[in-house]
Parts: C-alpha cells; sequence; structure tokens
C-alpha cells in the first residue's frame, strides 16, 4: 500500500503515474499483490482526483486525518473483497461487451475449457467449447451465429495457428463467391462478410510472436488464465 | 441461523485457506475460480477441481510411461508437462505449476536425471495439493451442512 499526501503529490505525480502505467503495461502480474495506491486530501474530491481515480492511476481518496475504517474499506474495495456489491460493478463493464455474445473456447485442456466458459459466462456470455482445431471446423462452418472464438495455440494433430488459417480460408471462399454473385449473402444468413474475431490463448506472452498469431489470421491474443482488465480491452475492438 | 458451531467452521475454514495462499500452495487464480461461483455455476469451484485430479492423474500416469521408455521421446513429456501447468495455472495450483516450469526446461536439455526427479516432484507436489483441496471442499461442505455460508477471504488488519 502507498499513502501520499495530497501536497506532495504535485511533486511526485510523475513518479507515481510512471508506477501505475508499467503495471498496466507490463507482464501479467496477480492483481491480489498490486500495491494501491491512496491519496490523501484534505478536501473532499475534486474533479481532477475523481480523473486519476477512473484511469486508474490511484484506487482512492482517503480524508485526512486519516481514521482506520475508511482506510480498511477502501483497502478491502481496492482488492475486490470488500462485498459483492463491489464485484457486481466490476462485472458491468466487461459484461456490457458480452452479454449475450456466442463465443466459441477451443482448447484441448479440459480445465482450461472449464474454466474459460465459466470466466466468460459470469459475464453474460454463451458458451461453446470445443476440444480440437477439427471441432473448431465443424462449429464455424458458415453461417454460424458465433461472435467470436478464443483458440488455445498448442494442441495435437491440428493447432490454433492452422485451425485458424483454415477458418480464414473458409471465410475467403464464401466472401469472394458473394462478392461475384455465385452466392447470395442470404444463404449466409445475410451476411455478405464473413471475419469472425480469433483471439489466441496463450499461456504467457511469451510464447508465440504477435507477428506469427497475425500471419495465420489471427485477431489478437490474450494470455490465459483470462483477466478482466485484459479481457475488456482486447473484446472492446469488436463489440 | 448461525450458531457457535457453524462461526467455529467459517473461521477454521478461513484460517485454513490463508494459511494455503501463505505457503504458496494455491494463488490468485483459485481465488478467481471462486468468484466465479454463483446461483448459475453452484458447484463450479468443486468441479474445476474434479476435472483437474482426473486430468493430473492422467498426465502424470502418461509421463512416468514416458519418461520409462528406452528411447525417450522428449518432445512428449514436454507435452504432457504443457499441459498440466496449463491446468494447475488455470485452477492456482501454484506449486504444481512452478515445478512444471522447471519440468519444461529440463525436457529442454533432455536432461533425463533431472527428467525423473522433477517428475517425483510434481507427484509430491500433485499429492500435497490434492489433499489440501479435498480438506477445503470438505470445510465447506461442513458449513454448508450445518446452515451457514462459506465466507470470503478477507485481509484482517
Amino acid at each position: 500500500m502507498i499513502l501520499i499526501d495530497n501536497d506532495a503529490w504535485d511533486k511526485e505525480c510523475l513518479i507515481l503515474y510512471r508506477i501505475r502505467k508499467h503495471r498496466q503495461n507490463g507482464i501479467k502480474v496477480d492483481p491480489i499483490t498490486l500495491p494501491k495506491i491512496f491519496l490523501l486530501a484534505a478536501h473532499p474530491s475534486t474533479n481532477e482526483h475523481d480523473e486519476l481515480k477512473s484511469v486508474g492511476i490511484i484506487d482512492d481518496i482517503l480524508m485526512k486525518p486519516l481514521c482506520l475504517s475508511s482506510l480498511v474499506h477502501s483497502y478491502r474495495e481496492s482488492v475486490g473483497t470488500e462485498n459483492k456489491q463491489v464485484n457486481r460493478k466490476k462485472v458491468s463493464k466487461l459484461g456490457s461487451l458480452l452479454m449475450h455474445k456466442q463465443i466459441l473456447v477451443v482448447d484441448d485442456n479440459a480445465v482450461n475449457r472449464r474454466v474459460a466458459k465459466g470466466f466468460l459466462q459470469k459475464y453474460g456470455a454463451k458458451v461453446t467449447s470445443v476440444e480440437s482445431g477439427m471441432a473448431a471446423l465443424k462449429m464455424l462452418k458458415l453461417p454460424h451465429n458465433f461472435d467470436a472464438c478464443f483458440m488455445d495455440l498448442q494442441m495435437p494433430e491440428m493447432d490454433g495457428f492452422e485451425a485458424t488459417r483454415k477458418i480464414r480460408r473458409l471465410e475467403r471462399e464464401v466472401n469472394e463467391k458473394i462478392a461475384c454473385g455465385q452466392a447470395s449473402a442470404d444463404m449466409f444468413g445475410n451476411i455478405c462478410y464473413w471475419h469472425i474475431p480469433i483471439l489466441a490463448m496463450t499461456a504467457d506472452a511469451t510464447q508465440s510472436s504477435d507477428e506469427e498469431c497475425r500471419n495465420c489470421g489471427m485477431d489478437d491474443f490474450v494470455t490465459k488464465p483470462f483477466e478482466e482488465e485484459q479481457l475488456y480491452t482486447a473484446m472492446a475492438r469488436f463489440f | 441461523m448461525q450458531n457457535m458451531e457453524v462461526d467455529q467452521m467459517q473461521r477454521q475454514y478461513l484460517d485454513y485457506i490463508k494459511s494455503l495462499f501463505l505457503e504458496g500452495f494455491l494463488d490468485g487464480q483459485f481465488l478467481q475460480l471462486q468468484q466465479l461461483q454463483d446461483e448459475n455455476n453452484p458447484d463450479f469451484v468443486v468441479e474445476v477441481v474434479s476435472l483437474f485430479f482426473e486430468d493430473s492423474e492422467r498426465l502424470l500416469n502418461d509421463l512416468t510411461f514416458a519418461l520409462d521408455q528406452k528411447g525417450i521421446d522428449f518432445k512428449k513429456v514436454d507435452a504432457h508437462v504443457h499441459q498440466l501447468k496449463g491446468s494447475s495455472s488455470s485452477i492456482g495450483a501454484q506449486r504444481v505449476k512452478n515445478c512444471c516450469i522447471a519440468f519444461r526446461n529440463f525436457c529442454e536439455e533432455q536432461n533425463i536425471d533431472e527428467c525423473l526427479s522433477c517428475l517425483q516432484q510434481v507427484k509430491q507436489e500433485y499429492c500435497h495439493v490434492k489433499n489440501k483441496l479435498e480438506t477445503l471442499i470438505r470445510l465447506e461442505q461442513q458449513i454448508v451442512a450445518a446452515g451457514g455460508s462459506i465466507p470470503t477471504m478477507e485481509f484482517s488488519f
């Protein structure tokens, strides 16, 4: 926990801003272990304070003189263990993106599949999970109703790269047929251009290069297990 | 209605789960799993943990078999370890996951002795975490059976 006086903030804010940015952009860190930053102010929140808080540079503003109960309350809130109310607030941001979306999860590991499904369902998505690239291809035969696909990279028989290449080929063929009039869009659910967002799920950020993912037709990648912030950033591009 | 017994059980549960975190058996991902459990997914944690047990036992058998061969296929061994690393990471079984990370390095080096030693270690860590998780779930079930609710882990000052 870092407590910083409002008067000192103006002098030190650049350093704190850098700490925060480093945390947001850096390698995945367990949110529970991140130090929380609290600003101590004599006067109630000003607009500037609210902005700092909403952008995530500080976790909260506390009134001077500091009292134990407000410190405990704010700390618990920032860690997400205060009470269910806080959790519901967090759910709505990603929930607004994922609510009712149909998502396909492709992973050969049963545990990973179940956890990914549980995570996405929490935010209101309807999830189908399959265990291979082959099964994914069957699900994504056009026309289909999926809004996005999470694809594991390392799978036996057909890995995530190959599965994605095949999916893009299928889409290309249909798109070309529709474009040149060989087929009409209403044969394909009235969609004349198919491109399902495919996000790679990687065990760690260094597992495979961004370039490799994009070359085979993936739109982005996320690390697993899923993290709310990262998922939100990735999904916000598509929904 | 809460009574002394339920209070005691809840305190025992909290102490136990806190110790599992302090000793590194579990990490934040396990808390995530608990947060995913709700009215729509009331048995989520037990479900995932059971899958983990099944999956791990199969993988450990496969690993034992693969490392017992005359000509060891290290690619295969690595693939199994990768799987185990993935699932242990998904449920927050930190020590098992860390064992797997070391194990994979030795697979890359094709170091048979170290791989065998890693296998022993990961089996041990798996046994430990299996016992801990079974105990934890049993404590949860006792609380629920007595009419109480499972407390969430908080930081106390």
